[in-house]
């Protein structure tokens, strides 16, 4: 088993810096037009990342993979020092505001198993996120990577699989387990 | 015991957990030799797995095994930035389908969503064997899916990258494409966005179109006022390096767009490069809209084909898909020289039959009858004539026996095939239109002149011979054309090399 340290403990802005400037570039741009209760997508900024910078001829990435694997650690890192700095603008203010990301998507899960019981495609809070996965990655790494790659980078668990080098079904092993723990861990008791 | 050696306990039950039915899960756990405060979090996870669905899920990609309606998420096929193909089963029909949805982004974007029905619609419209078969389209929740069918295969990229193709079996591709457009454009509907990555080849060989991604229907043929306003004018759409260039200046498209696209991929496919270069996006864009390829080493005839695919002005274009379908039933060598490739003998299966029984058609295969028998009729009297003709009477005999017997079987060759085998008729035409012309036009030169020379001393056989030349004139080049054209479309079938 890899024993990879957590987003905090590497820089992707180091590791690739192309991947993670066109990233945060992106990210802002979609921010600045921002309003009140609107989403960021990271999914769809990964994605177009992708679409922008394979164009360019000097890649350092092996394959897609690589790439995305590098994307979702430059999000999720992306992402949580945003949240921080809202934080830190906000603390005093009225009320404290959270960057959410939409990544559950409604009408999937109002379609699965789950379809009328409740079931809240609430925003996830990125800094307890973020916390919750340091926490994870102490008890398994690479179920807290995966978490990242899928989260944060929208890797299929097939990408997820190839990216760690490691068994679809064991993705899906490590996936389940870790959600179940992050709900438990995330919701307000 | 460390956290970690703990985790991976509560992993190992939790795992033997999920793998048993629900109403077991608890006292399997309790029953387990793992310590109680194992078994508590387990069963908390447990709890918490069964409120977890969809939470953390990547945005808008289904998780395999998702049941959506009466489909089973199988895992995901590929995404770009118009949609997310997945592939799934039909529980009700038992079988693999492909579902199309729009990416997260595009999730709650009504005009995306208004174009992805206008795309149903299209690709609905049509019913060929190398169009990919669109079964329905489902809205379930405010998720929205193209259901088509499921093909196994590899892309014409994957295709092309994989091994160089043979040039016959790149021509027979591009036969079969040509019938589907053929076939498409005959509905009014246009691809649009054409190109080797939306083209599966089965492993049986044969050729299916995807992704009317783009198809518009063109407003004359269709009347779809509601869907006119989607693609803004102006608004670019497609794929870079195989629009056209009327497509990359915003401009009207229409079936000829589709015919640059298709010519691109066809000089890809026999050359394995891009005819406008790989010098970057920028790059390929400027040449596409200025500058002409270099001829690859191809056969002659093949290469007017498809520089004429690419030309820069769609009037410049083939007047019509038939035309083109019609150009490309010739034959061609490979290049390998020496070696000839098998003319297209037959139009691809699935090529709609040229109308036969209409008007305007009986009118044109009626006019090959004409004349064919016309041409027969004047046998006698030239051979009646030629002692009057001087010394080289018999010659222009001889020479208006060998026209008639060319251009009048030739002709009832035509009208056979029109009758019986009307498929056929247009690649038939394509290789004997120039043979045609050639005797239309040396038997009214020589009915003329041999009309002259017995002028004065037959005057009224040189009115029948000078009578029955302008009418065979007239015949050729006013009365066949029109019947052509309104035989065949928009323009009467012409081959590049035919024309005289």
């Amino acid at each position: 088993m890899s024993r990879e340290p957590g987003a905090g403990n590497r820089d992707p802005a180091e590791l690739m810096p192309q991947v993670y400037d066109e990233l945060r570039r992106l990210a802002a741009n979609y921010l600045r037009h921002e309003r009140p209760g609107q989403t960021l997508q990271a999914t769809a900024l990964v994605h177009e990342a992708f679409l922008r910078l394979s164009k360019e001829k000097n890649q350092p990435w092996k394959n897609r993979t690589h790439f995305l694997a590098i994307a979702a650690l430059s999000m999720r890192q992306i992402l949580v020092q945003r949240a921080r700095a809202r934080h830190a603008e906000k603390r005093g203010g009225e009320h404290q505001e959270r960057i959410t990301l939409d990544e559950s998507v409604k009408s999937a899960s109002a379609q699965g198993a789950s379809a009328g019981q409740g079931h809240e495609p609430d925003g996830v809070d990125v800094l307890a996120l973020d916390a919750a996965l340091e926490k994870l990655a102490a008890l398994d790494p690479q179920q807290a990577k995966i978490v990242e790659l899928r989260y944060f980078g929208g890797l299929t668990v097939e990408e997820a699989a190839e990216a760690l080098e490691i068994s679809p079904a064991t993705v899906k092993r490590h996936w389940t387990i870790a959600r179940a723990w992050l709900k438990k861990e995330l919701s307000p008791v | 015991m460390s956290d970690s050696d703990r985790w991976q306990r509560v992993g190992a039950l939790f795992d033997r957990a999920l793998a048993t039915p629900p109403p077991e899960r608890q006292s399997l756990v309790r029953s387990s030799a793992e310590p109680s405060d194992v078994q508590d979090e387990v069963l908390e996870l447990l709890k918490s797995h069964d409120d977890s669905h969809g939470f953390l899920e990547p945005a808008a990609l289904l998780a395999d095994g998702t049941q959506v309606g009466a489909y089973r998420i199988d895992r995901i096929l590929g995404r770009g930035g118009m949609g997310v193909v997945y592939l799934a089963h039909d529980t009700r029909l038992h079988r693999a389908v492909a579902l199309k949805a729009l990416p997260p982004h595009l999730f709650r974007d009504d005009r995306m969503r208004a174009r992805l029905r206008q795309e149903a619609r299209a690709a609905a419209a049509l019913s060929h064997p190398s169009i990919a078969t669109v079964f329905a389209l489902e809205e379930i929740g405010d998720q929205i899916f193209i259901v088509s069918e499921y093909l196994e295969g590899r892309t014409l990229r994957e295709e092309m990258k994989s091994r160089s193709l043979r040039p016959a079996r790149a021509i027979e591709i591009a036969r079969t494409i040509a019938a589907a457009l053929l076939a498409a454009h005959d509905r009014g509907i246009v691809h649009r966005d054409l190109k080797p990555e939306n083209i599966i080849i089965t492993p049986s060989g044969g050729v299916k179109i995807l992704d009317f991604g783009l198809a518009q229907f063109d407003v004359a043929a269709q009347d779809l006022a509601s869907v006119t306003h989607l693609t803004d004018p102006g608004a670019i759409a497609g794929t870079p390096p195989y629009m056209a260039p009327e497509q990359l200046l915003g401009q009207t498209t229409s079936a000829r767009t589709d015919q640059f696209a298709f010519g691109v991929l066809f000089y890809e496919m026999l050359t394995g490069r891009h005819p406008f270069g790989t010098g970057g996006l920028p790059t390929t864009i400027a040449k596409t809209l200025a500058a002409y390829p270099d001829k690859p080493e191809i056969d002659a005839e093949l290469w007017s084909v498809i520089s004429r695919m690419l030309e820069k002005n769609p009037d410049d274009r083939f007047p019509s898909t038939k035309a083109l379908v019609a150009a490309l039933a010739g034959e061609f060598s490979g290049t390998i020289p020496g070696k000839s490739l098998p003319p297209g003998k037959y139009l691809p299966p699935g090529t709609h039959p040229p109308p036969g029984s209409n008007d305007a058609m009986s009118w044109w295969t009626m006019h090959q009858l004409i004349v064919a028998l016309s041409y027969w009729l004047m046998v006698w009297p030239a051979w009646n004539v030629h002692k009057w003709t001087g010394q080289y009477g018999v010659l222009t005999f001889l020479a208006t026996l060998a026209i008639v017997v060319v251009g009048g079987n030739v002709r009832l060759h035509l009208w056979f095939t029109a009758r019986t085998y009307p498929t056929e008729l247009a690649s038939q035409l394509a290789n004997i239109n120039r043979l045609v012309r050639v005797a239309d036009v040396a038997f009214s030169l020589i009915m003329i002149a041999t009309g002259l020379v017995i002028a004065d001393s037959h005057t009224g056989w040189s009115a029948l011979f000078v009578s029955f030349g302008l009418g065979g004139a007239l015949a050729f080049l006013v009365i066949e054309p029109a019947t052509a054209r309104a035989a065949f479309g928009k323009s009467e079938i012409r081959n590049p090399r035919s024309e005289i």
